[in-house]
């Protein structure tokens, strides 16, 4: 296959699945600060929290706006550049997928209806409760394509039918309860509430910059630091099991966030090159300072894993795949003329199976990913991320302490990390998705196979073509928000 | 039944004409939703097996997935 047609494929995907990116978490963690402060308007009976919801609805109805039917984008990529894919993953996404989009459909657009046009129609206990479904609908529609994604990372619960030539569901279950999946799912949910809390925490602190609508601002910044800082430990409680998570069913993504050339027991952190902390990998990996983690060679030659288990080495691997993929084509050759023979090479196929993807990879050192991109978009995930954490803290102190008007530093920090929330978010997909190439379903399919045979030319053509409308959709979401802001809440 | 219909109808209806800053917002889906749909998936996303029967979609996958 083209190498130029595979990467203008990824990038393509990459792109829309980036852009999509932006809007997502903020959808996330917005739907759930606007839930808190409508109820503190409803406890407390104060028209001044009614009016605060007001303005961060009309924020959050800005941005679902502009990101609404980006996904969609990425299901047409699906059918058109990754047609192999598709078909092999039909019903195990389309499961998932068909029930996002009955979620996103009815509890979206009937509750996300109440929230905007309700105000004086329905009761205040009932909006307040419609907001709170659109925050819980926003959520379980990430759960589900988090549901797709997490088997994309860890294929549980199917069984590749060669006759169909596609994986088929055989535990609705064990997709749904796939870890991997459950810890991608609380780390986007959580990670989106600190999104949520620094863009109400930066666009807040340009009031007070501005000295406008302080007690707005400053009420604005105590609720969204105080969710900012939940969510951002929960953040690193999920973070911290997805790691796990990886060290177990992905040990090349996490030897290549590390830059882990030779692993070992009691195996050093990388915080930058040179930079190490002893033992701490083992003990985020395994949770044992001794616990053994692999590093590329070891995963290339073959190792022992901390179960006991020999992990073939990638040759022998891709040999395996080979002899998978040859009982294939002699199961189906023969299927019809000669039953012995078709029934052998099923049993081959079977034994072999697991294997599969490793035999359309063209040498062993194909499993390497990019290392530099996924060592420091992990740096850059962590760093940024700790970052974001300390200044929610400090900025529910001097909030707290009634002391955040006046601070001058502070309140253009808090702007300057609006973009730093995204690229934060950003570079743990690039970690997530980049860490894992070449598969698109974990050694079961490689991205040379999964991709469409079209022509290249094409594919840039779409990409270049998105790339502009993405970058036009963006300006006018921004010059919306940035009108929207100018004008604030008027609530002081 | 009909009553409760005829509520949410209104619901709606005025919701929708009662819109201020919401209406560009609403202006600016439709232009996507047109984009994305009347455009880019009928000119330049048409699915790669489209036309081709169930077994013609497993003929082409296997001829990739058996001849690396």
């Amino acid at each position: 296959m083209d190498a130029s047609l595979i990467d203008w494929s990824r990038l393509q995907f990459a792109m829309t699945a980036a852009y999509h990116w932006i809007f997502v978490p903020l959808t996330l963690g917005l739907s759930l600060i606007v839930s808190v402060m409508e109820t503190l308007f409803v406890v407390y009976k104060d028209e001044f929290w009614k009016r605060v919801t007001k303005f961060w609805m009309k924020i959050f109805a800005i941005n679902f706006a502009v990101g609404i039917a980006t996904g969609i984008i990425l299901e047409f990529e699906f059918g058109t550049n990754w047609s192999n894919y598709s078909w092999f993953v039909g019903d195990i996404f389309g499961a998932p997928l068909a029930i996002e989009g009955i979620f996103a459909f009815f509890m979206e657009s009937t509750f996300f209806a109440v929230m905007f046009f309700g105000w004086d129609k329905v009761s205040s206990r009932f909006h307040l409760t419609s907001t709170w479904l659109t925050a819980v609908g926003t959520s379980l529609s990430a759960f589900w394509i988090l549901v797709a994604n997490g088997w994309m990372q860890h294929p549980v619960g199917t069984e590749f039918n060669p006759d169909t030539v596609r994986s088929e569901m055989i535990s609705f279950w064990a997709v749904v309860s796939n870890p991997v999946a459950l810890s991608k799912f609380s780390h986007a949910i959580f990670s989106g509430w600190m999104t949520g809390a620094i863009v109400v925490a930066g666009i807040s602190s340009w009031y007070l910059l501005r000295k406008r609508e302080v007690r707005f601002a400053s009420s604005s910044i105590l609720v969204a630091s105080i969710i900012g800082i939940i969510g951002g430990l929960a953040t690193m409680m999920s973070g911290d099991k997805s790691g796990v998570d990886i060290a177990k069913y992905q040990p090349m993504k996490l030897a290549a966030a590390e830059g882990l050339r030779d692993g070992g027991k009691a195996a050093s952190f990388s915080i930058v090159p040179g930079v190490e902390i002893p033992g701490m990998l083992s003990i985020l990996a395994t949770h044992d300072i001794d616990g053994y983690v692999p590093g590329i060679n070891d995963i290339l030659n073959g190792y022992t894993d901390n179960d006991g288990n020999v992990v073939p080495s990638v040759k022998e691997k891709i040999e395996r795949g080979h002899e998978a993929i040859a009982a294939l084509k002699r199961y189906r050759e023969t299927k019809e003329s000669s039953p012995d023979v078709s029934f052998k090479s099923l049993k081959s196929f079977q034994e072999n199976s697991q294997y599969m993807g490793y035999g359309y990879l063209s040498s062993p050192d194909a499993v390497i990913p990019s290392i530099p991109l996924v060592y420091w978009s992990f740096r850059a995930m962590v760093g940024l991320g700790s970052f974001l954490m300390l200044l929610l803290f400090i900025l529910s102190y001097f909030t707290w302490k009634k002391r955040l008007e006046n601070l001058k530093w502070l309140h253009w920090v808090t702007i300057l990390s609006i973009p730093l929330v995204y690229i934060c978010g950003q570079a743990g997909w690039i970690v997530a998705e980049v860490g894992r190439q070449p598969w698109t379903i974990q050694d079961l399919l490689p991205v040379n196979v999964a991709v469409s045979a079209l022509d290249s030319g094409a594919v840039q053509t779409t990409f270049f073509l998105f790339l502009s409308v993405f970058a036009l959709f963006l300006v006018i979401e921004l010059s919306i928000l940035i009108k929207a802001i100018k004008k604030g809440p008027q609530v002081d | 039944m009909m009553e409760l219909l005829r509520n949410i109808f209104r619901f709606y209806k005025e919701g929708f004409s009662g819109m201020t800053w919401g209406r560009s917002l609403w202006i600016l889906i439709m232009v996507k939703l047109v984009f994305l749909f009347l455009i880019m998936r009928l000119f330049f996303f048409r699915p790669a097996m489209e036309g081709l029967s169930e077994d013609e979609k497993v003929e082409v996958v296997v001829e990739r997935l058996t001849a690396p």
